[in-house]
């Protein structure tokens, strides 16, 4: 996230203000922080005892979105995002984040409707697939052919 | 163990889902245009898609927000979030307050559900309509792998933060309260104060919530949030009873008293007094409107406050208003 003052560097302090139980967050960087007369203890490293467990250990390349321009370092100092296709060019680290995060890396929830037909096709294939396979394996020959047509069915789809 | 009335328990139920849309940068990098566009196709997609919804939404911009935010935050209609000036946002709220579609917060698409009580299933079931709705005229980013692409790595898959506001009075007397926080933390489920994420638990008031998105399926969420809630509200009937005796009841009394005799009070010592008249509303010491008293959470909040007031009033002045609203609430 950028600086909510100057709008160019990238915000690394998070002031929570409680005002009468209204709660408001400004997020600016050390320089603006530093404007704003501010009696806090300022670091520069705030953010990262919360994100250095969280991200794989540091990036031996810093991968660069081709859509947002977003590089894996912005994305470990602000934990968000540019666009949907930054998830594909940090893949290699994607893996262990989510691990850290979910302790897990596959989605088992709800799709949706336009990604849900070529995704249960091909889950319903894979599972053909080892049908196929097991009737082999127990030479159950006529199974199996069906199995195969049905496999060519659904891809030829 | 018999069954516990877990409405005395829980005060309101939530989900969130979280959803981008494939075809936009998402917030962090977005433009300005690209904001409004969103904006215009998200309202247009719930405003257009029948007449009673039409009907029931009510659209706030970025003008309205500044105007009526506070007011909405307090309601938990709105995230602090969305009180910031750095972007387009917007709003679609139902007239009786429990969807709210907020849009351009940390995601493109915030779609909330709030129901009083004790009630997970049906929120989430207008949620997930609300969802397929949106998704009729536009794509969501989504990976097969990963499920709902979000801002933040720590939503995706389902996108959905299922939450519980519970009231919690007698495990907080127990001094139990941090103990029950690090054992559902180690258990995937946050713990928060009334406002939501970084805000101070007022009133014995706590919102418990799934961390983990990724990996499970909603329906598996849901369950392992129930099985959880249960046996804290379990907990703390148990405790209640235990607590119970004449100091109690006279603590409830006292707190009663000042609460409907009060000339100033400010939020806090509302909350805390208010905490004490619903505990005693629950273990039928007192006989008070318990939907009414609930409702004075919002009504006494700062912002409200000044929106229902139509004035500009200073902390003395609120909370002399404060003292006269719940005078007239608690006759």
């Amino acid at each position: 996230m950028l600086c909510q003052k100057c709008g160019t560097n990238n915000a690394n302090i998070k002031i929570v203000k409680n005002i009468n139980g209204n709660v408001y967050e400004t997020y600016l960087c050390s320089e603006c922080a530093k404007e704003d007369d501010l009696t806090i203890n300022i670091n520069s490293n705030f953010f990262e005892p919360i994100f250095s467990n969280i991200f794989s250990p540091t990036a031996s390349n810093n991968p660069v979105c081709h859509t947002c321009n977003l590089s894996y370092r912005e994305f470990k100092n602000c934990g968000k995002f540019g666009c949907p296709e930054c998830v594909e060019v940090f893949a290699p680290y994607m893996d262990s984040l989510l691990k850290n995060i979910h302790g897990s890396i596959s989605h088992t929830g709800k799709l949706p409707k336009k990604a849900a037909e070529p995704i249960n096709r091909k889950r319903e294939i894979s599972e053909l697939k080892s049908k196929l396979q097991k009737a082999i394996e127990n030479q159950e020959f006529e199974q199996a052919a069906i199995f195969r047509d049905e496999i060519k069915k659904l891809e030829a789809e | 163990m018999s069954d516990i009335n877990f409405n005395s328990i829980v005060i309101s139920t939530r989900i969130r889902l979280a959803r981008n849309f494939k075809k936009y940068p998402f917030v962090l990098r977005m433009s300005a245009d690209n904001a409004k566009e969103i904006i215009k196709n998200v309202s247009d997609s719930i405003l257009n898609a029948n007449e009673s919804f039409k009907n029931d939404f009510e659209f706030y911009g970025v003008n309205e927000l500044k105007s009526k935010g506070g007011t909405l935050l307090e309601k938990h209609l709105i995230s602090p979030e969305m009180l910031k000036e750095d972007r387009e946002h917007a709003a679609l709220i139902s007239k009786n307050e429990d969807i709210s579609i907020m849009i351009n917060e940390e995601d493109h698409l915030r779609i909330q559900v709030i129901k009083s009580g004790y009630n997970l299933d049906e929120a989430y079931k207008t949620a997930n309509l609300i969802d397929d709705l949106i998704e009729e005229n536009s794509e969501y980013a989504f990976t097969e792998k990963y499920g709902y692409t979000t801002s933040c790595p720590t939503n995706m898959g389902t996108g959905m933060r299922a939450s519980v506001m519970l009231h919690l009075p007698a495990i907080c007397m127990a001094g139990k309260m941090n103990e029950l926080i690090a054992t559902v933390n180690r258990l995937g489920i946050a713990v928060r104060g009334i406002y939501g994420e970084g805000t101070e638990a007022k009133g014995h008031l706590f919102q418990f919530s799934n961390q983990i998105t990724l990996g499970m399926s909603e329906e598996e969420i849901l369950s392992k949030l129930r099985n959880i809630i249960e046996q804290i509200a379990r907990q703390e009937v148990d405790i209640r009873y235990k607590l119970k005796s004449d100091k109690l009841t006279d603590k409830i009394y006292r707190s009663y008293g000042i609460l409907k005799n009060s000339y100033l009070i400010s939020y806090n010592e509302f909350m805390d007094l208010w905490s004490n008249v619903l505990l005693g509303c629950d273990m039928d010491i007192l006989t008070v409107n318990r939907n009414e008293l609930i409702g004075l959470i919002s009504k006494c909040a700062p912002y409200n406050l000044l929106a229902d007031s139509k004035q500009n009033l200073d902390a003395g002045k609120r909370d002399k208003l404060r003292s006269e609203i719940l005078r007239q609430a608690l006759k």
